[in-house]
């Protein structure tokens, strides 16, 4: 018992242990937020196969081209790093050290991502139907071609 | 209310997490985060308290006593969800024994998102929790998204034959026979 | 008419951060039944794993069902899936594993002697073993990312490599962690109104411990001699001076003790790789799809894990089985309510450190 209390008078005449106001920044290998660029991405989707959560959703445009748009949700993500490890290109996905801020209800985080993961997936089916016509098309196309090249080198 | 501006309690309950945000909370309450220099003290007692704080995706067993704790609270009483779990289902999301998230049975103010949540976020949302909390006043009764059809029903009715309207006994009315009929509830609970 | 009265250990509690429920039977404050029920944590992880998840994702998952024990769970799953696939990691990753295991075994022990302190009603203690804690957890942030939860581990080594100066930074705050627990161990021992509270209470026998298979230092401190650190192979324990605890008498005294001399260990076992640590690659790819079966041991802070994975040569697999320290102590526990006073149950509860969200998966 003496030996506590001798322990809390030497501590208070130490300095305090407590942070001053909302604490401190976070160190340089902090594992945070998710930043995404538009301009070196391919969209190969990797980063949506390898997620275990599945935080990162593509929605497929209409006419069967390759301009996807990303979706990411800061409040499902587990922050691990895979997505970033199974980025083909450096530098359209990295992760830095800002540590996540805090929602309010206008952000709405859980109805507004079913609404997202619904839209998604409709969006797949379509793309992959109007991809398949696409390559019908340009397989007859091809067909045709070839009879009208070898007029045209006879002559 | 002047009076219990500086002092604001709050009530812990984990709804099925894995520990690791219980565990950061504890940790704010020691001396490293302080959060007792704001007046915050940890009381078990859901009658004494003023912000309630979750963490855990919802499991099937816990949702009756979620409800409950929440009704007991008096009012004026804001909601703290900590972590992934709490405000999406986390990586639980979508397995059969798990609902997502808190806010599909409670009205939620602040979501604190990480896995885990880092200490200086739990700080900046409990400081955003309670700036919330300043507004409110006694008359400001939410109603917990599960029975918010039959409450708008039931409010009709009575405005229409002209009773007098008490919203917080039909509320408490309305979440007692929902638990009774859809949730099932075992001997223990 | 017997005077019987039926008290609730509700599912909320200051006492636990965990949903638990025992209910009480008591009669003049001496405990005569209980009824136990745990699975109120029940996700359904093991089903999800079979089902919707391949098995690289798995080892992201496995270790959210513990935040305590998350290194174990994930170190253990991914020795098997090796032992499966037929792959040696290099020597500096298991080095590294060893490294952040140990370190996840000293906060995990603090945690619970503070808790335990707690239900003796010192509150100061608390604060103090709170505030040394952190010398841990700032450690274990520089060095992997995050505080609790690090997703260190992977198939084929580690995720992160050991800089110099991390390793400087590292040096410094075990050095002073070290002499802070030598002051905590002087107190524990020679306190006087501690001794009152925690000697002769909660006093399991070696008979008892060995008739119901308890595990971990609930079972070192009874006298059993179990470890799985010294009798498996995956990790080089036995090179880097690992000695085993045990204790005799049985109650809450001591289990701190059995704890607290844990904590030199690791720290030992820390010096010893700091001092040692080998060249080469921390991360190697590994090729081809698990098919087999295999099982694998662990030493958890809380007792012992063991982990059964069967692949059948797809990209999921078919069958993943988790038993957890905390299930194989449930039984002791409930022997030791019947006959005890019902104002000893919370230090009781705190002294077996159970982690209940591991019981039900």
């Amino acid at each position: 018992m003496l030996k506590m209390f001798i322990e809390s008078l030497k501590n208070l005449f130490s300095e305090p242990a407590t942070l001053p106001g909302i604490g401190t920044e976070a160190p340089k290998g902090y594992r945070g937020l998710i930043v995404f660029n538009k301009e070196k991405c391919i969209f190969c989707t990797k980063c949506e196969l390898v997620c275990p959560v599945d935080a990162i959703k593509f929605i497929y445009p209409e006419d069967g081209s390759r301009n996807l748009e990303f979706n990411y949700n800061p409040f499902l993500c587990i922050y691990c790093g895979e997505c970033v490890r199974a980025c083909p290109k450096d530098g359209a996905l990295i992760q830095t050290n800002i540590v996540p801020e805090p929602g309010t209800q206008e952000d709405n985080p859980n109805e507004k991502w079913f609404e997202i993961e619904r839209r998604a997936q409709e969006s797949k089916k379509k793309w992959q139907i109007a991809l398949a016509k696409k390559r019908q098309e340009a397989l007859k196309k091809a067909k045709k071609q070839p009879p009208s090249d070898k007029k045209g080198s006879k002559k | 209310m002047s009076a219990k501006i500086k002092s604001p309690w709050i009530l812990h309950y984990n709804c099925g997490s894995c520990n690791g945000c219980d565990v950061e909370i504890l940790a704010c309450l020691g001396p490293k985060y302080d959060l007792e220099r704001f007046g915050i003290i940890n009381k078990g007692n859901p009658k004494q308290a003023d912000i309630f704080v979750v963490t855990g995706p919802v499991t099937k067993r816990t949702r009756a006593r979620l409800l409950r704790l929440y009704m007991q609270i008096p009012e004026p009483k804001v909601v703290v969800a900590v972590g992934t779990c709490a405000c999406t289902g986390g990586p639980f999301r979508n397995m059969y024994n798990v609902e997502n998230g808190v806010d599909r049975f409670i009205p939620v103010d602040v979501y604190i998102p990480g896995c885990t949540a880092r200490p200086e976020a739990i700080l900046k949302g409990i400081k955003k929790a309670i700036e919330i909390w300043k507004i409110k006043t006694k008359e400001s009764i939410e109603v917990p998204v599960v029975i918010q059809k039959e409450f708008e029903e039931t409010l009709s009715k009575m405005v229409l034959h002209g009773q007098t309207v008490d919203r917080r006994k039909i509320i408490h009315d309305l979440v007692n026979k929902y638990i009774k009929n859809n949730l099932e509830v075992t001997k223990c609970d | 008419m017997e005077n019987k009265m039926i008290v609730p250990f509700g599912s909320q509690h200051i006492t636990l951060l965990e949903p638990v429920r025992f209910i009480f039977e008591t009669e003049n404050e001496k405990i005569v039944n209980v009824d136990v029920d745990v699975g109120y944590v029940h996700r359904g992880i093991e089903k999800a794993c079979q089902t919707k998840l391949n098995y690289k994702q798995v080892a992201y998952i496995i270790p959210r069902i513990c935040g305590l024990c998350a290194m174990s769970h994930a170190l253990a799953y991914i020795t098997a899936v090796e032992k499966i696939l037929e792959f040696d990691p290099p020597k500096k990753a298991k080095y590294l594993r060893v490294l952040v295991h140990e370190l996840d075994r000293i906060h995990s022990h603090l945690f619970a002697m503070a808790h335990v302190a707690e239900a003796a009603g010192y509150e100061n203690l608390v604060m103090h073993l709170f505030r040394d804690r952190e010398l841990a957890m700032e450690c274990l942030e520089i060095l992997t990312g995050n505080r609790v939860q690090y997703d260190y581990g992977c198939i084929g080594g580690v995720n992160r490599d050991l800089t110099p100066e991390v390793e400087k930074i590292l040096r410094k705050k075990l050095k002073k962690l070290e002499d802070r627990i030598h002051w905590f161990k002087d107190l524990y021992m020679n306190d006087y109104t501690l001794s009152l509270r925690w000697k002769g209470i909660g006093v399991i026998s070696k008979e008892m411990a060995e008739k119901y298979n308890a595990a971990g230092p609930v079972a070192r401190a009874s006298g059993v001699r179990t470890d799985a650190r010294a009798e498996f192979d995956a990790l080089p324990y036995r090179d880097l001076g690992f000695e085993m605890i045990v204790y005799k008498d049985g109650d809450i005294y001591s289990r701190n003790l059995v704890r607290l001399d844990e904590i030199f260990v690791s720290l030992r076992i820390i010096w010893n790789i700091l001092d040692g640590l080998p060249e080469g690659n921390y991360k190697e790819e590994v090729k081809g799809l698990p098919k087999g079966e295999s099982v694998c041991r662990w030493e958890a802070p809380r007792g012992e894990l063991f982990m059964h994975v069967r692949g059948d040569g797809k990209q999921i697999l078919t069958r993943v089985r988790v038993k957890t320290p905390t299930f194989s102590n449930i039984p002791v526990l409930r022997e030791l309510f019947v006959g005890a006073n019902y104002a000893d149950v919370p230090a009781i509860i705190t002294s077996f450190d159970p982690c209940m969200s591991c019981t039900a998966r």
